[in-house]
């Protein structure tokens, strides 16, 4: 019955569920971006077999820079297996967008996950040649033997990597100091990577993480796969991609509930009749509610199912190739199932209460 | 709280009415005033009167559409208060035909016999079953998938007397039936309502404004000014 009653006029009840789906689409693309940035910054650093990432205190994104003599210190502790430095920044190459471009300590374990799919890595720290991950290549269309120019300095291509994570193969990488000098700052970087002795418990890691914050004034600790998400600025982002999120649900809500009105209004004189064939009250309100929850959830599978080709859309695109993968969890799908639940209900609720309390025979007039 | 009979008739008391009144707009508009009346078990009654004497609005009270301005009535000895389980009684005790047939546009004639059947405890196939009897009982047989705007207005209406019968009502309450259909589909259907009403002794009351069919009842209430006039029955006194 509720089917029928959406399907009675089925262009504003396609509007209507567009209106929910824009809704559910943009929480779906927003926060499936951010959570993407999560979890391909959480693959990256695992590919590279980081336990542990200390970096500098900063606002941004990306941290502040540090000493890097730091590394040792922090390598002096017992958990410790072993740790680098590493200098990341965010830097627009030639004529393409902005591509990580990552300096590691040539003796360090950062270069130990890379492929070689082409060419070769560099002979030694002082070579000025740099490694393409297999997506940085493809954006920027170099091969082995090419020269690319970073900031002053050029350097030569000298092999194409695999790095098992997308920000890895989004990447150029090479030896830390040539880096230090191409943007400037020498004896800097913004990350200690850091590999843990294979006995330490993730809780023996976290207190090592409270130890080195309060031990090294200026330093942020944190476990691999939680670095993004206690960073500040990424915290401000996620929230801003739910606020964004939850906005264009609000319009959504407001066209659902414009939609349950008018569906009552127009319908009075039925729900009068129902009432005078001896329909309770509950069975109305049942009736509205059903209907104002499958107005929800047929806004919510089109919102998934265009939310996920927005998403597929942007990761393509050339200015998000290779930075980040997006990602759709079940927990994502299920708090905007909730969401899409949660505005049928809302949006049930008064239509449901007006239908029930009308007087029969005053709807019957109507 | 059971009310006793003011007449004591060899048939039991269905409606016992005792100053009913309905005031519409504060008071300005009196629709009824103080009817009293008593309907009895299998009474074929029409209603009589112009347009706007209160007839359809006495209807409605005791439909439980709507509520009394002031006086009480009961129905099978139980006051029709606050206490009353109106919907219950809707469902299980009356049908209710009206003149603009009601019936829901995006349901096939079928699905609109069904509809009172779904405020019951009946499984699915006992409702099927008891709406398809009715259509072939009512002549629409072969109508059973029809969507109402492919019927006439007498199929639509003998649609509306099925759906009045599906949960086996003991009383019909027809507001003007025949208001929106020529005099042959009027005719038709007043004689298949003296039908149901002879076959199943259920008590019917018509609301009409048209003395040919209130002719097809065997008692005849007069209505002016929302008061009672007269009361007669034919080939009888009046009561």
């Amino acid at each position: 019955m509720a089917l029928r009653g959406l399907l009675r006029r089925p262009l504003r009840t396609f509007f209507t569920a567009a209106g929910v789906a824009t809704g559910i689409a943009a929480i779906i693309a927003i926060v499936g971006l951010s959570s993407g940035m999560e979890k391909s910054w959480a693959r990256g650093l695992k590919a590279r077999g980081t336990d542990v990432v200390v970096s500098g205190k900063g606002s941004g994104i990306m941290p502040g820079l540090i000493d890097m003599n730091l590394t040792g210190r922090i390598a002096a502790y017992a958990e410790c297996e072993r740790a680098t430095g590493v200098l990341w920044q965010q830097l627009s190459i030639e004529d393409s967008s902005m591509i990580v471009v990552s300096g590691r300590e040539w003796s360090g374990f950062g270069w130990n996950n890379l492929k070689v799919t082409g060419g070769r890595l560099p002979q030694n720290g002082e070579e000025q040649a740099v490694v393409l991950g297999i997506t940085a290549a493809e954006m920027l269309g170099k091969k082995p033997g090419d020269k690319i120019q970073i900031e002053l300095e050029e350097f030569t291509v000298v092999g194409i990597v695999d790095g098992g994570a997308v920000v890895e193969n989004g990447s150029i990488t090479l030896a830390l100091p040539l880096l230090q000098k191409a943007v400037g700052y020498p004896g800097k970087i913004n990350f200690v990577n850091v590999q843990l002795k294979p006995m330490v418990t993730e809780t023996a890691a976290r207190a090592l993480c409270r130890r080195i914050e309060s031990e090294v004034p200026g330093l942020r600790a944190t476990l691999a796969s939680e670095t993004l998400a206690s960073n500040r600025s990424f915290r401000m982002i996620r929230a801003g991609s739910w606020a964004t999120s939850l906005l264009a649900i609000t319009a959504g809500i407001f066209g659902v509930l414009n939609t349950m009105l008018m569906s009552v209004f127009e319908r009075t004189q039925e729900l009068g009749l129902l009432s005078a064939l001896g329909w309770r009250r509950r069975q109305i309100v049942f009736m509205v509610m059903v209907e104002s929850i499958a107005l929800a959830l047929a806004g919510y599978v089109c919102g998934v199912v265009s939310g996920l080709g927005m998403l597929t859309g942007l990761a393509r695109s050339p200015m998000l190739k290779g930075v980040l993968e997006p990602y759709v969890g079940p927990e994502l799908l299920l708090t905007s199932l909730g969401i899409a639940l949660l505005v049928g209900l809302a949006c049930g609720i008064y239509p449901a209460w007006k239908a029930a309390n009308t007087s029969p025979g005053v709807a019957l007039r109507a | 709280m059971t009310l006793p009979c003011s007449s004591s008739p060899s048939r039991g008391c269905v409606y016992q009415i005792e100053d009913l009144a309905k005031d519409y707009d504060g008071g300005r508009i009196q629709a009824l005033r103080s009817v009293n009346l008593t309907i009895h078990e299998g009474d074929f009654v029409s209603i009589l009167g112009r347009s706007g004497c209160g007839k359809s609005t006495l209807l409605q009270m005791l439909g439980t559409l709507e509520e009394p301005s002031r006086g009480s009535f009961s129905y099978r000895g139980s006051a029709v208060d606050g206490n009353f389980d109106s919907c219950a009684y809707r469902s299980r005790d009356i049908g209710f035909i009206f003149q603009s047939f009601h019936l829901l546009p995006t349901f096939t004639a079928l699905e609109n016999v069904l509809m009172p059947m779904l405020a019951t405890r009946t499984t699915q196939r006992e409702r099927m079953g008891r709406a398809t009897e009715l259509l072939h009982a009512v002549g629409l047989g072969e109508r059973l998938n029809h969507m109402p705007s492919k019927l006439s207005g007498g199929e639509r209406q003998r649609v509306a007397i099925a759906r009045s019968l599906a949960n086996q009502p003991r009383v019909l309450l027809a507001d003007e039936p025949t208001g929106n259909l020529d005099s042959e589909s009027g005719n038709d259907v007043m004689e298949l309502l003296s039908r149901i009403h002879r076959e199943q002794g259920l008590t019917v009351l018509v609301v009409t404004h048209d003395p040919v069919v209130a002719a097809f009842t065997r008692r005849e209430i007069r209505m002016k000014d929302g008061m009672v006039v007269s009361d007669t029955v034919r080939g009888g006194s009046g009561l």
